[in-house]
C-alpha cells in the first residue's frame, strides 16, 4: 500500500508539471508584448526591447518553459507581477489560504451531506423524502454559484442582517461563501451517489445477500454501500473541479481576495505571470483533492493490487489492437 | 428507414408520458420563442442596448413588464436578446464540441494503439484543470470577445466529451456486428460512421442536451466575471453582475436574469434525463 | 408422502406507470420432500418470477403477487411478516442464481460470505471458531479446499464461483433449494460436474429442489417431475418419464421437445415452434398458445382450455377435452 501511495504522489507531481506546461503554452499564445504592457504605450522602443531581453522573451519557447519551472521549483520564483512589480509568489501566498479554506471546508461539507443523503434517497426510492431531495438537487444543479451567493446575501445579510457579505476578516465572513460552494457540490454528489447506489442495489450479489435472509438494512450497509462507494469515490474527485470553479465565482461575489479574485484581476490587467501562477496553483489544489480521494479509494478496495495488474494487462491489450 | 421512424415514435411516446421532461420541453419552447421573437419584443439597438438614463430603474409597468435597469433599458427586451445570445452560444459550442469529440472519440476507440494513448493522456491532462479555470486561461490568452468565449468553452468541454464518446464506442466496438461489418469489407470510415457512431447516437444526444445546460451556466458565469461577452451586451450573467449593487433596493434586477439562467439550464437537464429514460427504459432511476 | 411446498393459483404482475406485465397467471403445483421439480419453458415464460415470488424477492415496488397462496410446510409465506420471512430465507429455503460471475460480492472474502448465512441463522451462542469450522466444512462439501475461504471472488473460476454460490445456499442445510438455470453460464464440461454435485448433495441432505431450466438434458438428468410453462401458465405437468415418452402432450411441449435433435431418429428434421412468445402486457384471449398452435380450433381463441388429467399427468388443452381417464379436474 505504501508503494501505491508514493507512486500516486509522484504521478500527481507529474500531472501538475504537465498542467503547468499546458498553461504556459496557452498563455504564450497571447499576441501582446509583455514589456510594452509593463512600460506602457509611451515608452521608447529601446527600453521595451531591453526589458524583453531581461525577461527572456527572445529565447525559444521550450527554453523559457524550462527556465520558468527551474526557477519556480528551486527558488519559488514565479516571476514578478507586471502591474505591481511584486514577486508573484508572495501575492499568491497571501491569497492561497483563503481559497484553500473555502475549498477544503466545502469539500468536507459537500461529502458529509451529499453522500449520506444520496444513500437515503436511493434506499427510499420514490418516497416523499427521495422526491424532495432529488428535486432540490436537480434545481441546485442549475443554479450558478454566483447567483446562489447573491440570493443568500439578499436573505441573510441584507434582509436578516445576520451574516456579513463582504471580505474575509472573520470566521463569520466565510459562512456564506462556504455554504454557496457547498450546496451545489453536495447536490451533485447526492445525484451521483443516488444513481450509483440504485445501480448497486440491482446487482445479483445483493439478491444473493437477500436470499440469505439478511435484513434489508444490513444488506444496504454491508453489501451495497461498500460496493457503491468505490465508483462514487472515483468520480467524486473529478466532480470537485466544479466546486473549485464555484470557489472562483464566490470569491468575486463576496469580494474575498483569494486566488480566484487574484486571477480575475490579473486577466483584466493582462498580467501574464500572475495569471500563469494562479492557474497552476488552483489546478494544483484540484489535483491535491483528487490525490487524497484516490488514496482513500485504495484503502477501501481490497482489489486495488489485483486491479493494478489487471489495468496494466488491459492497457497492453488495448495497445496491441 | 421506416423502422427508424417507428423507433422515434416509440421514444416520443415514452417521453410524452414523462411529466418532468414535458415541463422541461415547455420551458425550452418558451425560451426559444423569446429568442426568435426578441426583435419583436424590443429592437436590439434601440431598446436593449441604448442608454436612456431618464428612464432608469423603472418599476414594472405596461410598457416595461419587467421594469428597466440602471441605464434605463427595458429588462424584458434584454432577457429576450439574452436568450438569443445564450442559446446561440450554447448550441454552437455544443455542436462544435461534439462534432470534434465524435471524430476523435470514434477514431481513438477504433484504431487504439499509440494514437489512443497519446490523445487520451492529453485529455487527462486537460481534465486536471477545472473547466472554468481552463476557459479563463484561454480567454486570458486570446482576449475577451464572443468568438474567444466560444473557443474557450469548446476547448474546455472537449476532453470530457472525447472521453465520453470513446468509452461509449469501445463498448459498441466489442459487439459482434462490428466484426461482421469489417468481415464483409466495409471501409473503416463506413464502420465508424454507419455502425459505431449511429449506434451511439442516443446517449450522445442525451449528453449533448446536458452539455447545453452546463454551457448556459458557464457562459453566464464567465460573463459575470467580465470574461465573456462585452459588458454592455444583454447577457444574463453580465445583467446579474450589473445588478449586484442594487441587490437590496431592486432585487428583481437580480432575480429575473437569475431565473432565466436557472430555468433554461434546469429545463435542459430535465429534458436530458427524460430522453435518457425514453431511450432506455431499463435504466430508469 | 409429505408435501414441503404447495403453490396454489399464484398470479404475479409487474406494474410500472407505463404498462402492466402479466408474468405469472394462476399456476399451481406441489413438491414432496426429496423431490426435484423441473420448471421448463422459454425465456420470459415466468419461471424466474415464480421462483422469486416463492422467496418473496420480487423487485419492489414493481413486482406484485396479485392472487394465490404459497405454502411452505403448511405455512402461507404470503401472510408472513418481513422478519418472519427473513428467518426462513437461507435457513429453510434458499436460491442459486443464474450468473455466478455477478452473484458474489466482489469485495468480500468468499468465506465471509458463507459465514454470513451461518451467523444469521445459526445457534445464538456459536463461537467464531464454530462458524469458521462450518464454513470450511461447507466449502469442502462443494469440493473447494478449505484454505481458499480467505480469497476474493475474482480469484475463482466460473465453475468454482458457482460452487461457492451453492455453498452459500446450502450452508444451513435448507429443506428447499431453488436453482435458477445454475449451469447456463458455465462451460459444458463444468456444467456436468456442477449438476452431478447438486444431485448428490440433494440426496445427501434430503432436500427438495426446483430446477429452472430450458435445457431438456438437465431435466432428464436431475428432475423427477416437470412443469412446462408458457406465458405465465403451466400448460403441462408430468413425470420426467411421461414427458419424454410418446403419447398425449400439450402441442407446446411437443414443439419444445421437437426442437431437440434426436440421435436415434436418424435424419429427422428439427421442427422449431413458429412465431414468438406473446407480449406479456397484452396476452391473447382463450388459450395463450393459440396464435402459434398447429392444432388450433375455433374455441381456442375464446375459451381458456380446461386442465385434463391422465392420472397424474396434467395437460391444459382443448385437444383432450373429455378424453381423460380420471375425468375433468
Amino acid at each position: 500500500m505504501a508503494r501505491f501511495v508514493v507512486q500516486r504522489i509522484l504521478i500527481s507531481f507529474l500531472v501538475v508539471l504537465g498542467v503547468s506546461f499546458l498553461v504556459f503554452a496557452i498563455l504564450n499564445l497571447t499576441p501582446g508584448d509583455p514589456a510594452r504592457l509593463m512600460l506602457g504605450q509611451m515608452a521608447p522602443q529601446e527600453a521595451v526591447d531591453q526589458l524583453n531581453e531581461e525577461l527572456g522573451m527572445n529565447k525559444p519557447f521550450l527554453q523559457r518553459y524550462v527556465d520558468y519551472v527551474w526557477k519556480a521549483v528551486t527558488k519559488l520564483d514565479f516571476g514578478r507581477s507586471y502591474t505591481t512589480n511584486e514577486p508573484v509568489f508572495s501575492e499568491i501566498m497571501r491569497a492561497f489560504p483563503k481559497t484553500l479554506t473555502i475549498a477544503l471546508f466545502s469539500v468536507f461539507f459537500a461529502s458529509i451531506i451529499g453522500v449520506p443523503m444520496g444513500v437515503y434517497s436511493a434506499v427510499k426510492q420514490y418516497s416523499a423524502g427521495d422526491t424532495l431531495l432529488t428535486v432540490t438537487a436537480m434545481f441546485l444543479a442549475a443554479v450558478p454559484a454566483f447567483l446562489l451567493g447573491m440570493i443568500l446575501t439578499l436573505v441573510f445579510s441584507l434582509n436578516l442582517k445576520i451574516l456579513p457579505n463582504y471580505g474575509s476578516a472573520t470566521i463569520k465572513h466565510y459562512i456564506l461563501p462556504i455554504v454557496t460552494v457547498t450546496l451545489p457540490a453536495a447536490a451533485a454528489l447526492l445525484r451521483l451517489t443516488r444513481s450509483t447506489m440504485l445501480e448497486t442495489i440491482r446487482q445479483d450479489y445483493i439478491r444473493t445477500a437477500l436470499s440469505k435472509g439478511m435484513p434489508d438494512r444490513q444488506v444496504i450497509f454491508r453489501h451495497a454501500l461498500k460496493n457503491a462507494l468505490l465508483p462514487i469515490i472515483t468520480i467524486m474527485g473529478l466532480s470537485f473541479g466544479g466546486l473549485l470553479g464555484g470557489t472562483i465565482l464566490v470569491e468575486k461575489t463576496f469580494s474575498i481576495a483569494g486566488l480566484g479574485m487574484l486571477e480575475i484581476l490579473a486577466i483584466q490587467k493582462k498580467d501574464v505571470p500572475l495569471v500563469m501562477a494562479t492557474t497552476i496553483f488552483l489546478a494544483a489544489v484540484f489535483n491535491m483533492i483528487i490525490l487524497v480521494v484516490d488514496i482513500l479509494y485504495a484503502f477501501i478496495d481490497p482489489r486495488i493490487k489485483a486491479r493494478f495488474v489487471k489495468s496494466r494487462r488491459k492497457k497492453a491489450q488495448e495497445a496491441l489492437r | 428507414m421506416k423502422k427508424d421512424r417507428g423507433q422515434f415514435r416509440e421514444i416520443w411516446r415514452r417521453l410524452r408520458k414523462n411529466r418532468a421532461a414535458m415541463i422541461g420541453l415547455s420551458i425550452i419552447i418558451v425560451v426559444v420563442l423569446l429568442a426568435v421573437f426578441a426583435d419583436v419584443i424590443g429592437d436590439y439597438h434601440e431598446v436593449a442596448l441604448k442608454v436612456n438614463t431618464s428612464n432608469k430603474l423603472q418599476p414594472p409597468s405596461l410598457s416595461h413588464p419587467f421594469g428597466t435597469d440602471i441605464f434605463g433599458r427595458d429588462v424584458l427586451a434584454r432577457i429576450a436578446h439574452g436568450a438569443r445570445l445564450s442559446l446561440s452560444i450554447a448550441l454552437i459550442t455544443t455542436l462544435a464540441s461534439f462534432t470534434i469529440a465524435c471524430f476523435f472519440g470514434a477514431a481513438v476507440a477504433y484504431w487504439g494503439g499509440w494514437f489512443d494513448i497519446i490523445v487520451m493522456r492529453i485529455c487527462d491532462l486537460f481534465m486536471c484543470i477545472p473547466g472554468i479555470l481552463l476557459a479563463l486561461a484561454i480567454i486570458a490568452a486570446l482576449g475577451t470577445s464572443k468568438v474567444n468565449l466560444i473557443i474557450a468553452l469548446i476547448i474546455a468541454s472537449l476532453p470530457g466529451n472525447i472521453r465520453f464518446i470513446r468509452s461509449l464506442n469501445l463498448t459498441i466496438i466489442e459487439q459482434d456486428y462490428i466484426e461482421a461489418a469489417k468481415a464483409y469489407g466495409a471501409s473503416d470510415f463506413r464502420v465508424i460512421v454507419r455502425h459505431i457512431l449511429l449506434n451511439a447516437l442516443g446517449p450522445i444526444i442525451v449528453q449533448a442536451t446536458m452539455n447545453i445546460a452546463s454551457i448556459i451556466i458557464s457562459t453566464a458565469s464567465l460573463s459575470f466575471l467580465g470574461m465573456g461577452v462585452k459588458a454592455s451586451e444583454p447577457e444574463w450573467g453580465s445583467m446579474l453582475a450589473e445588478s449586484a449593487e442594487f441587490l437590496r433596493t431592486k432585487p428583481f434586477l437580480t432575480l429575473i436574469p437569475g431565473a432565466a439562467i436557472v430555468f433554461s439550464a434546469l429545463a435542459m437537464n430535465l429534458l436530458g434525463d427524460g430522453l435518457r429514460d425514453a431511450l432506455d427504459p431499463r435504466l430508469r432511476t | 408422502m409429505n408435501t414441503i411446498l404447495e403453490v396454489k393459483d399464484l398470479s404475479v404482475e409487474y406494474r410500472t406507470d407505463l404498462e402492466t406485465v402479466h408474468a405469472v397467471n394462476g399456476i399451481s403445483f406441489s413438491l414432496h420432500r426429496g423431490q426435484t421439480l423441473g420448471l421448463v419453458g422459454e425465456t420470459g415464460a415466468g419461471k424466474t418470477t415464480t421462483a422469486l415470488s416463492i422467496l418473496r424477492l420480487l423487485p419492489k415496488p414493481t413486482g406484485v403477487v396479485t392472487a394465490g397462496e404459497i405454502l411452505l410446510e403448511g405455512v402461507n409465506l404470503l401472510d408472513l411478516s418481513d422478519a418472519q420471512m427473513k428467518a426462513l430465507l437461507g435457513e429453510k429455503m434458499s436460491m442459486i442464481f443464474q450468473d455466478p460471475m455477478s452473484a458474489l460480492n466482489p469485495i468480500m472474502k468468499v468465506g465471509e460470505q458463507i459465514a454470513e448465512t451461518l451467523i444469521l441463522h445459526g445457534a445464538p451462542h456459536q463461537t467464531k471458531k464454530q462458524v469458521e469450522q462450518r464454513v470450511e466444512e461447507t466449502l469442502e462439501l462443494v469440493g473447494i479446499p478449505a484454505f481458499r475461504k480467505n480469497e476474493y471472488p475474482h480469484q475463482f473460476s466460473g465453475g468454482m464461483k458457482q460452487r461457492v454460490v451453492i455453498a452459500i445456499a446450502l450452508a444451513c442445510q435448507p429443506h428447499l433449494l431453488i436453482a435458477d438455470e445454475p449451469t447456463t453460464a458455465l462451460d459444458v464440461t463444468i456444467q456436468a460436474q456442477v449438476l452431478a454435485m447438486m444431485s448428490e448433495l440433494r440426496n445427501k441432505l434430503d432436500m427438495s429442489m426446483i430446477m429452472i431450466t430450458h435445457d431438456l438434458g438437465i431435466v432428464a438428468q436431475v428432475c423427477d417431475d416437470v412443469a412446462v410453462m408458457y406465458a405465465g401458465e403451466i400448460v403441462e405437468y408430468a413425470t420426467t418419464e411421461q414427458i419424454f415418452s410418446p403419447g398425449a402432450h400439450h402441442p407446446y411441449t411437443t414443439g419444445l421437445f421437437g426442437s431437440i435433435p434426436d440421435l436415434k431418429g436418424g435424419t429427422k428434421r428439427l421442427t422449431p415452434i413458429e412465431g414468438l412468445m406473446p407480449d406479456p402486457t397484452e396476452l391473447p384471449s382463450g388459450c395463450k398458445f393459440h396464435p402459434r398452435c398447429p392444432h388450433k380450433m375455433a374455441q381456442c381463441e375464446t375459451v381458456p382450455p380446461p386442465t385434463v388429467a391422465f392420472e397424474n399427468h396434467l395437460i391444459s388443452c382443448h385437444l383432450y377435452t373429455g378424453q381423460a381417464e380420471g375425468g375433468l379436474k
